[in-house]
């Protein structure tokens, strides 16, 4: 009987155990992590199924003098399934070398069975950051916590120290895929570990946080506090780049005794700073065609170093991700970076006779928003020449100190005298030696994406279509220049099978002949055999084409049913022409002989013609096509999705209806 | 004393780990001068020299390729080095002669990469400072467990090491060196244009193979069935050293398997209390035949024993402090039962005692992996497999094969890196020995079967599929859910349906069956496709359906090696299709094409209440073809292509 008393009671302990933890159960924890940890536990995870949720996200930021940035992490998360079993890695991104160490780094694991596992230092691993194409000396710092299981409460502490090449300035993003409980950063701490010097001005700039967080508690340079900060949606396309989109804040400690970095109290200093790190590397080294300050000598050094020179970012030293190599060593590496490229053209351009600056941009990625209070929103560097007089070119600009030719001497693609697509829309702040001089690249400066496709071919009653099909391109808009110049017909063949044409396995592709990709001054043709078993597609008393190169059908932007959440917008901005004849062996007629159309993301016309020859049919097949930037803001969000759908309704038909000929009987 | 210690740690450092700094030469001009060259089948890279050197205690593995165009970057892709290499040294050279020197392991980066079209990966790891131009350079060291006491190879080799010499891109040598006294058995595989130089050098033999083709990466290829060199070194001991040869190896095996296989698998199993009463729940009301009775006892040990080779995410999480790192003593049946796991040995092992304890007749298939090696019975290497099947015999005299150590594998299917294999056939009734080949599973064994049904409606189809698998599908289907929670096996399901189609969303999806192989996967999903306003009505048969076979990115244009598919299937898919008021379907061809590879149909037809009932049936009945097969692969697959993509066009009544 007292057996059975104690297995009761020991039941019942056990019991409520399961239901309600033991109440020093948070003591494993670091103090600093137990309230938010007893906050989060007595309340539901966010809806939408979360993986984890991250219970807090604090970063205390500090300035140690001398450029030195102090960062003190603290993150609590929750996993809630077993795909957050990954939350249990902690991941500090960092340039590595001298310019950024990991100091400190903890981490807690408390299971559901309230055992507790910590930080093994083995656990602990540097690695080369290798999300870039080319080689960087960037790291990245995992700390992968053992026997994360669901249910586990994970938290980390981290203290980095970087002196980071472009001066004390910290963007921290705020959002990420998983919902945040609380989002804190504070700057400065006066009781902490760690304490700014009172000569430091401490600035904090928020960015984009009016749609997102407009209840955040915020003090002005000193903290931003943020509750309930929902996860990233998933699965929308066709919005602006996240960096011009999502919530940031900016810290900038303001360093009058700095003299190694920029000090970013207002453009110009960062832009004097560049103009001075360059000028010295800036010199001719004589290697390009000799000759005077005239549009002649500037092609005739384009062309030297479109054939001569390559794109390639080796940084082996944090510093080079600021500043460029020296105009001979590019010479005689024969790569270099955008930095390193610009500054060689520059040295080059200063032998004719020009003089330049260096020009901080952003490409592949958003655009620079030219705000009040200066961020570190750069990942491309130009050259800008001085002008006298004006040389005729699209890319020359008028500003209050004087007439610019702007050059990015890393898209050799795009001639002299153009900036590519890249470019549109953007902002350039050009790095003179007493400031910053912003320009808004105009629209006549973009040598536009022009790509005309041409196809003569027979079709059998087989459904086989074989005929040339033939590739006209302006600048690199498809990547056929890039792929020539990389390796020749083979890789222009595997681009043209893998990126622009959807052959079946028995179709053939053979490449007859490709122009030079380095000749700018006429668009390069590539011309190739196709054979298409099922070029035609036959039945219902309809023959339907092969939409050859038609890269024209809008994705899927949005899931049904499921509310927008970002704006809509399409930046893309090609020119597409499609010429064919085609040798039926029906006699036909088109069933879309014409068509003219607009929408906000495009604008065409079509005409489709079928003359008797022989037995059959030849067809004579016309479509122009020209894509329009459009954006739709977050009041008309649900708007541009709809006019996205329609837009895809009003492509589908001219795909479907255009190809489309009634066989006549 | 205690510099005593210190001297002889600081000589066991220095002999274990025979690398050291600045060994490597100056890159000479030619090297950089090597360039793509089409006549020389030269595309990307060049690797200069592999080097393979066995030593007394461990292996030293040197690595050199030349690296001239951005496809050559994967040829110094890596894959994952085993637990116990150290020593690392390695440089990433520039033609501006900039050095990029890395020693340790966390140097290189990770990378994961999907095969084919299981949801398999594999992870490779990548030196630093990798460019389109550049000498990649490195060597490491895998020293042998226990310094070579026991065997002079790694612990992951155990006794036995065989090497493909070959590499993705042309080598130009591979080397591979010995001790002149090495103490494991060594022998080589020429090809007919490739036969190795041998000399010696400071007390090693050398082998060179020079001019090695790249071993490419060619859609249902095969690389062990290549015309490539290979090496093997392994243990032979004293006892197998006179055994001749001279019949083809009969009575080397048979030896063997009455010395060696009788013993590990029947006499040295330990078996107590614990083993006789899960013996007796495991039996408990199994009945019919012999072959059936051995298909529930698969099942049920694995419902009743955890397989710890494969666990699920629960069981990982959930293992104890104390229990990580423990070893798992296979033959210790008592303890399998007591503790109720054990490793994919321990259930080889469990599951032959529980059939020969009962009086079953066994046979076991001793089996190697055709993606690491072939069987060769008249090579005297017992350490040439990778897994064991235990058959029984069938009422028709044929055998149900059953792999014991793949978890939740349903009995009777044979992994398709076996089929048609060469094995060693053991009849365990008197260990008597023979070599056999193992059965290519027919066509219908293979099965994934597809019922969609849509409804058509405003802006939308509305639709939803059933799944069922039988044989390998159904294994693979397994393999993708059974480590997770139920949950998580209906949100991979959804995500993996939603990517197959970018406009579908699905509401509701359910995997059944996924988590202890007592029933067959199957699983249910419903959504809706948005679709444009058109002239006629497109109707998407099959939507989120995938292809009968894995299509690969590239298609090359000639080819030189064996087709190899690896498993024969069956996929149909049905779909019914309600078409809605005010439109009508006009009929649509049927497609019906056949070759060496298959057999592929599309079938429509219309039904009573306005329904189109579409049938896409793909029948692979060829699992090995030679090179000129090509063509009718292509075209087969693009039959598959053709017929899947078929859509329904319905035309509004006027």
């Amino acid at each position: 009987m007292r057996c059975l008393s104690i297995c009761f009671l020991l039941l019942i302990s056990l019991g409520a155990q399961g239901a309600t933890p033991p109440l020093d159960w948070l003591q494993p924890l670091p103090e600093w992590a137990r309230p938010h940890v007893r906050a989060a536990s007595q309340e539901a995870p966010p809806a939408g199924d979360p993986d984890a949720w991250v219970v807090l996200d604090r970063t205390e930021v500090g300035y140690g003098g001398a450029n030195e940035i102090w960062t003190h992490r603290y993150r609590v998360v929750q996993i809630l399934s077993e795909r957050g079993i990954e939350e249990g890695t902690f991941r500090i991104s960092g340039l590595g070398g001298k310019a950024s160490k990991v100091k400190k780094l903890k981490g807690w694991n408390l299971r559901p069975n309230m055992e507790l596992v910590k930080l093994d230092q083995d656990s602990v691993v540097s690695v080369e950051d290798v999300g870039s194409e080319e080689f960087s000396r960037s790291t990245l710092t995992a700390a992968i916590l053992p026997r994360v299981v669901k249910g586990s409460w994970v938290a980390f502490e981290s203290v980095q120290v970087a002196r980071l090449p472009f001066g004390p300035i910290d963007r921290s993003q705020i959002m990420e895929w998983l919902p945040i409980r609380t989002w804190e950063m504070e700057t400065g701490m006066k009781n902490g570990w760690f304490s700014t010097p009172k000569s430091i001005d401490i600035k904090m700039d928020l960015l984009h946080f009016n749609h997102f967080f407009p209840q955040a508690q915020v003090q002005s340079g000193q903290s931003v506090k943020i509750a309930n900060v929902p996860a990233l949606p998933k699965g929308e396309g066709a919005h602006p780049h996240f960096s011009n989109l999502l919530p940031s804040v900016v810290v900038r400690f303001l360093d009058p005794q700095l003299t190694e970095a920029p000090i970013w109290a207002t453009w110009d200093g960062p832009a004097a700073w560049c103009a001075k790190a360059y000028a010295p590397r800036i010199h001719p080294v004589g290697a390009a065609p000799s000759g005077g300050a005239d549009l002649a000598s500037l092609r005739a050094l384009w062309a030297w170093m479109g054939r001569e020179l390559s794109y390639k970012a080796v940084y082996l030293t944090p510093e080079r991700g600021w500043i460029p190599e020296d105009a001979s060593e590019v010479y005689r590496k024969r790569f270099g970076d955008c930095k390193d490229l610009s500054c060689f053209f520059l040295g080059e351009a200063q032998g004719l006779g020009f003089k330049g600056a260096p020009a901080l941009a952003r490409i592949m990625g958003g655009r620079v928003e030219v705000t009040t209070e200066p961020i570190n929103g750069f990942n491309h560097v130009i050259a800008a020449l001085r002008l006298e007089k004006s040389l005729g070119l699209p890319a020359e600009v008028e500003t209050p100190k004087g007439r610019f030719l702007l050059v990015d001497a890393t898209d050799s693609f795009t001639p002299i005298g153009y900036l590519g697509d890249a470019h549109r829309g953007g902002n350039i702040m050009l790095c003179l030696p007493d400031g910053a001089l912003w320009i808004k690249v105009p629209d006549t400066a973009i040598q536009q994406r022009r790509v005309e496709v041409s196809l003569e071919a027979a079709g059998r009653t087989s459904g086989m279509l074989e005929g040339t099909l033939t590739f006209v391109e302006t600048a690199d808009a498809w990547g056929l220049r890039a792929s020539a110049r990389r390796e020749g017909k083979t890789a222009l063949r595997e681009h043209i099978l893998s990126r622009l044409l959807d052959l079946p396995p028995t179709g053939q592709l053979e490449i007859l002949s490709f122009g030079d990709p380095l000749e700018l001054d006429h668009p390069m043709e590539v011309r190739t055999r196709v054979k298409h078993p099922q070029g035609l597609r036959i039945g219902g008393g309809e023959v339907t084409l092969e939409s050859f190169g038609w890269r024209i059908f809008p994705g899927v932007i949005q899931k049904p049913g499921i509310a927008r959440a970002y704006p809509v917008e399409n930046d893309a901005m090609e020119t597409f022409a499609y010429r064919a004849k085609v040798a039926l062996p029906y006699s036909v007629s088109p069933l879309l002989p014409e068509k003219k159309a607009a929408s906000p993301f495009r604008r065409f016309s079509w005409k489709a013609e079928a003359r008797p020859e022989g037995a059959g049919s030849l067809l004579t097949l016309s479509l122009d096509h020209q894509s329009l930037p459009a954006f739709f803001g977050y009041e008309q969000r649900e708007q541009g999705v709809q006019e996205w759908k329609k837009d895809r309704s009003l492509v589908k038909n001219l795909v479907n209806d255009g190809l489309a000929f009634k066989i006549q009987p | 004393m205690r510099n005593y210690f210190i001297a002889i740690c600081m000589a066991v450092a220095f002999f274990s780990a025979p690398l050291h700094a600045g060994y490597w030469s100056p890159i000479s001009a030619d090297v950089w001068a090597i360039q793509e060259d089409p006549s020389k089948n030269l595309k990307g890279a060049l690797v200069l020299e592999h080097r393979i050197s066995f030593k007394p205690n461990g292996i030293e593995f040197r690595y050199r390729v030349r690296i001239f165009g951005e496809s050559g970057k994967s040829a110094a892709e890596f894959s994952s080095f085993p637990d116990g290499a150290e020593a690392f040294d390695g440089r990433t050279v520039y033609p501006d002669g900039k050095v990029l020197v890395f020693n340790q392991r966390k140097d290189f980066a990770t990378k994961s990469i999907s095969i084919g079209d299981s949801s398999e990966k594999r992870t490779v790891v990548i030196p630093p400072g990798v460019t389109g131009d550049c000498v990649v350079e490195l060597r490491w060291w895998e020293p042998a467990s226990e310094r070579g006491k026991y065997s002079p190879l790694p612990k992951r080799m155990g006794y036995s090491a065989y090497l493909q010499l070959a590499n993705h891109f042309p080598t130009r040598a591979y080397v591979v060196e010995l001790p002149m006294d090495y103490r494991f058995v060594q022998t080589y595989f020429p090809t007919r244009s490739i036969r190795p130089e041998v000399s010696t050098s400071g007390g090693a033999r050398v082998y060179t193979f020079r001019d090695i083709p790249a071993m490419e990466s060619i859609p249902y290829g095969f690389e062990t069935a290549r015309e490539f060199p290979a090496f093997s070194v392994f243990f032979l001991p004293t006892d197998l050293t006179g055994i001749s040869l001279s019949d083809g190896g009969k009575e080397f095996w048979t030896f063997v398997a009455l010395r060696y296989f009788k013993p590990y698998f029947q006499e040295k199993a330990k078996k107590g209390k614990a083993y006789t009463a899960l013996f007796d729940e495991l039996w408990a009301g199994v009945e019919g035949n012999p072959a059936d009775q051995a298909a529930q006892i698969k099942i049920r040990m694995d419902a009743r024993i955890k397989n710890l080779s494969s666990p699920t995410y629960a069981e990982e999480g959930g293992r104890k402090r104390d229990e990580i790192g423990e070893e798992i003593k296979s033959q210790d049946l008592d303890e399998t039962a007591r503790r109720g796991s054990t490793d994919d040995s321990g259930m080889t092992l469990l599951y032959l005692n529980l059939l020969q304890d009962k009086g079953l007749r066994t046979k076991i298939a001793m089996v190697s992996n055709l993606e690491d090696r072939l069987f060769r019975f008249e090579c005297p290497n017992i350490y040439q497999f990778n897994s064991e099947l235990v058959g029984v015999e069938e009422s028709n005299g044929t055998m149900r094969w059953v792999e014991p150590g793949r978890r939740y594998a349903q009995p009777g299917i044979i992994h398709p890196n076996y089929q048609g294999t060469q094995a060693l056939l053991i009849d365990t009734k008197d260990w008597s020995v023979s070599q056999f080949k193992m059965p290519i599973q027919p066509s219908k064994t293979n099965l994934r079967k597809f019922s969609v049904d849509i409804v058509p409606s405003e802006g939308m189809d509305q639709f939803s599929i059933k799944a069922s698998f039988a044989g390998i599908p159904e294994y693979y289907e397994r393999r993708r859910f059974m480590a997770l929670e139920p949950k998580e096996q209906n949100r991979t399901l959804k995500e993996l349906l939603e990517s197959r189609l970018k406009s579908a969303s699905f509401s509701r999806v359910e995997v059944k069956g996924a988590k202890d192989g007592k029933e067959l996967v199957t699983w249910e999903a419903e959504g809706s496709l948005e679709r444009e306003e058109t002239r006629q009505r497109e109707v998407v048969p099959f939507p989120t359906i995938p292809y009968a076979m894995f299509f690969p990115d590239e298609w090359p244009a000639a080819r030189k090696d064996l087709i190899l598919i690896p498993y024969k299937r069956v996929q149909e898919s049905t779909s019914i299709i309600h078409v809605p008021e005010g439109w009508a379907w006009d009929g649509a061809p049927s497609f019906d094409h056949e070759n060496r590879f298959g057999r592929v149909q599309w079938l429509a037809e219309k039904q009573e209440g306005n329904i189109v009932k579409i049938v896409l049936r793909v029948e692979v009945d060829s699992q090995l073809q030679d090179a000129y097969s090509y063509e009718p692969l292509k075209l087969f697959m693009g039959w598959i292509r053709q017929a899947s993509n078929r859509t329904l066009m319905l035309k509004k009544i006027q």
